[in-house]
């Protein structure tokens, strides 16, 4: 939908705005960058400082002495680069299944999803454990991979379920007027349709397997299985002039959440903020 | 945003799957030499255990230890409470006296006491009494092996205290000295204050033991927190004073703004209540004035006591303790024990290595570190039932609010005190 608002209207909220925006959401980031070059010891500063008097990266090398860093960070990379596709997969198709559901059997499906939604996670922490502990998984990354299997949550099944009912019944008929299968008509008719669901769903996916700290710390053993938010959470307990390291750590932490948003971005669409404004192609 | 991940039907099927192996499954833990040891610390001690860890494997190849560190006690317990129920736990893990009641009282921990008794290596007297004493979750069976003796001690700002002619913090000072002291060190205007203290019942109960009071009716059976009969009323009031009537300690403001500790480090704070456990970061904070630690000062015509602050070994009954009592015993030598005194940051619980220069050391501040050991025979714990930690919890909540004026102090105290029965129910 464009706006038809012209002058400064138009400019405030088409520019303005999202400057303002970009640069309120843009400040924690950049005294992130700028406190991890801090020197270690000095006194924590009191306001914003763009670049810290003499700025250094020692706060990364040390970094890489007190925790086993990298290991912590490819074990992240390797959660994320398994479970977000398998998430995104699972949800289309649990959302796809969900559009080609009749009626009443639709609406009791997308009310059940809703309900497994308000489940608090701490009710399912010990029954999973049992789950993965007998299949011997207790100790590995699996666990933190294995909710993607289920979609990673019913949210991402639902912002499917939404997004294909933008594709009309008569094309779905003519398909399988046409002997399309239920796969077939997914891949040539469903999925090239919602891309911006897809790229949703991905980010969101992904910022749940790239933060998520609680499974990470009911289910896995051994630091070598360590994922970045377990790091994250040892390095809070440093003291106040020691923070460029806590600093260090957040910006290995989210450089790769920012690096995906952007790729994302490029992947899916030239101009995704006009597809995101138009709704679905 | 949370997510849930879970789809309906699948839900549906992992109930199933969950309801078909709850009747199947069993233990997790494996008997192949392999042991798991959770515990939790920052940084540098996560550095020590390891140590600790490649000497014991070094000194035992047939067996393999997973260490898993987590940084905070109350993720330890989200870690220990899901392995638990779900049946696999660490074969090891090092817990809080005031925390380990909760798995004690389920019976899922296998007493150490045996061991210990059978043991050629360690015995009970190489020990100091009081950690001993509080891991007996029954009172006579040792349930868990303390690791480390830490108790709440006075840091002060020697350079502070000098400049104001006034005595150091030593053993037989009194209340009055102390509140002299803070109040002679407190100046609202320049920002500094005579004292930081936390405010919840582990720092009250030696104010109140002191005082000849009791924090609760029971010790090994509390059914009800007495801080509001005389003397340990009177106890509370000195400590509730020190913030509403002498404005001694920072205020709620002032204590969010610069934490306690590090408005000791900044020097703007004369005295600051902690356990050994604040060493490491007084030694790396503070350069620019001289440090020590005292006791704790003693109520007029009362008894010199302080409050355990300690950790120790428990070892899971669905483990393989005996392979696990291997490691225990291992961090229980003057060996193991030593490699963990080089943090500072605890006070060994055996004697010999608390007492030797490994513990005092004497070129490091505090130079008055066998202040740690001289309290021993002073030190008093709380009660470690299994509902201890939970009400604990709670009840420090309503006291901070009395203790930064946030509600009426009758009202709190009263509150307090209903709040902690509602929790000993439970037990």
């Amino acid at each position: 939908m464009r706006s038809t608002r012209s002058g400064f209207g138009h400019f405030a909220g088409w520019h303005l705005l999202p400057i303002v925006a970009a640069v309120l959401f843009a400040l924690p980031l950049l005294a992130m960058i700028s406190g991890s070059l801090r020197p270690m010891g000095a006194v924590p500063p009191t306001g914003i400082e763009v670049l810290p008097p003499g700025a250094t990266l020692r706060a990364y090398d040390l970094l890489d002495d007190l925790l086993p860093v990298r290991t912590y960070l490819l074990n992240s990379v390797v959660v994320a680069a398994v479970a977000v596709p398998l998430s995104v997969l699972v949800a289309s198709w649990g959302g796809f299944g969900i559009r080609l559901l009749g009626g009443r059997t639709k609406r009791l499906v997308i009310l059940l999803s809703l309900l497994t939604m308000v489940i608090p996670a701490s009710a399912l922490w010990a029954t999973r454990f049992q789950v993965y502990s007998t299949f011997g998984l207790i100790g590995s990354v699996l666990p933190l991979i294995a909710p993607a299997l289920l979609g990673t949550s019913p949210f991402l099944v639902l912002i499917y379920a939404w997004a294909f009912h933008g594709i009309g019944d008569s094309q779905l008929h003519a398909a399988r007027l046409e002997g399309a299968s239920a796969w077939t008509m997914w891949r040539r008719i469903a999925m090239p349709q919602v891309r911006t669901a897809t790229l949703a769903v991905a980010v969101l996916a992904f910022t749940f397997h790239w933060g998520n700290f609680v499974d990470a710390l009911l289910y896995l053993r051994g630091q070598e299985n360590y994922t970045l938010p377990l790091g994250l959470d040892t390095l809070k307990l440093l003291r106040p002039t020691e923070f460029p390291l806590l600093m260090a750590g957040a910006v290995v932490f989210t450089l790769p959440s920012v690096a995906v948003f952007l790729l994302a971005n490029r992947l899916f669409d030239d101009d995704p903020l006009q597809t995101l404004r138009s709704g679905t192609t | 945003m949370t997510i849930q991940p879970t789809r309906p039907r699948a839900l549906t099927l992992l109930l199933l799957v969950v309801a078909l192996m709850a009747s199947a499954c069993g233990g997790g833990s494996s008997e192949d030499g392999t042991i798991e040891v959770t515990l939790f610390g920052g940084p540098a001690e996560i550095a020590g255990y390891q140590a600790l860890v490649d000497s014991f494997e070094a000194a035992n190849p047939d067996v393999t230890v997973t260490l898993n560190p987590v940084a905070k006690q109350d993720d330890l317990l989200a870690n220990l409470t899901t392995s638990f129920a779900g049946g696999a736990p660490p074969d090891v893990f090092l817990v809080n006296y005031l925390k380990y009641g909760q798995f004690a009282s389920q019976g899922v921990l296998a007493d150490v006491q045996p061991f210990l008794d059978a043991s050629e290596v360690i015995s009970v007297d190489d020990f100091a009494a009081p950690p001993l004493e509080a891991f007996r979750f029954d009172g006579e069976t040792l349930t868990c092996m303390p690791q480390n003796i830490s108790s709440l001690e006075v840091y002060y700002n020697v350079d502070a205290f000098d400049a104001a002619g006034l005595a150091h913090p030593a053993e037989g000072w009194t209340w009055d000295d102390f509140l002299a002291a803070a109040q002679t060190l407190t100046n609202p205007e320049e920002g500094r204050y005579g004292v930081g203290v936390e405010p919840s019942l582990q720092r009250i109960a030696p104010f109140v033991w002191s005082n000849g009071g009791d924090v609760v009716d029971d010790q090994l059976d509390p059914t009800a927190l007495t801080l509001d009969e005389s003397p340990a009323r009177e106890a509370l009031d000195f400590f509730l004073d020190l913030q509403l009537v002498h404005g001694v300690a920072p205020p709620d403001a002032e204590e969010q703004s610069l934490e306690s500790e590090e408005r000791f480090v900044a020097g703007q704070l004369g005295m600051y209540l902690n356990s050994r456990k604040s060493v490491p970061s007084l030694r790396e904070g503070i350069s620019g004035f001289t440090w020590d630690v005292g006791p704790m000062p003693t109520a007029p015509g009362g008894v010199p006591t302080t409050i355990l602050h300690g950790d120790a070994y428990c070892l899971a009954a669905e483990g393989d303790p005996e392979t696990a009592w291997r490691f225990v015993e291992h961090a229980m030598t003057a060996e193991g024990q030593e490699i963990l005194a080089e943090s500072g940051r605890t006070v060994p619980s055996r004697l010999d290595v608390a007492n030797s220069a490994v513990f005092l050391e004497p070129d490091e501040p505090p130079a008055s570190s066998r202040v740690f050991v001289d309290v021993i025979p002073t030190i008093r714990s709380l009660p470690h039932t299994g509902t201890w930690s939970q009400m604990q919890n709670q009840v420090d909540s309503v006291f901070t609010d009395v203790f930064y004026g946030r509600v009426d102090r009758e009202q709190g105290i009263a509150d307090m005190i209903s709040t902690a029965a509602a929790v000993f129910e439970l037990d």
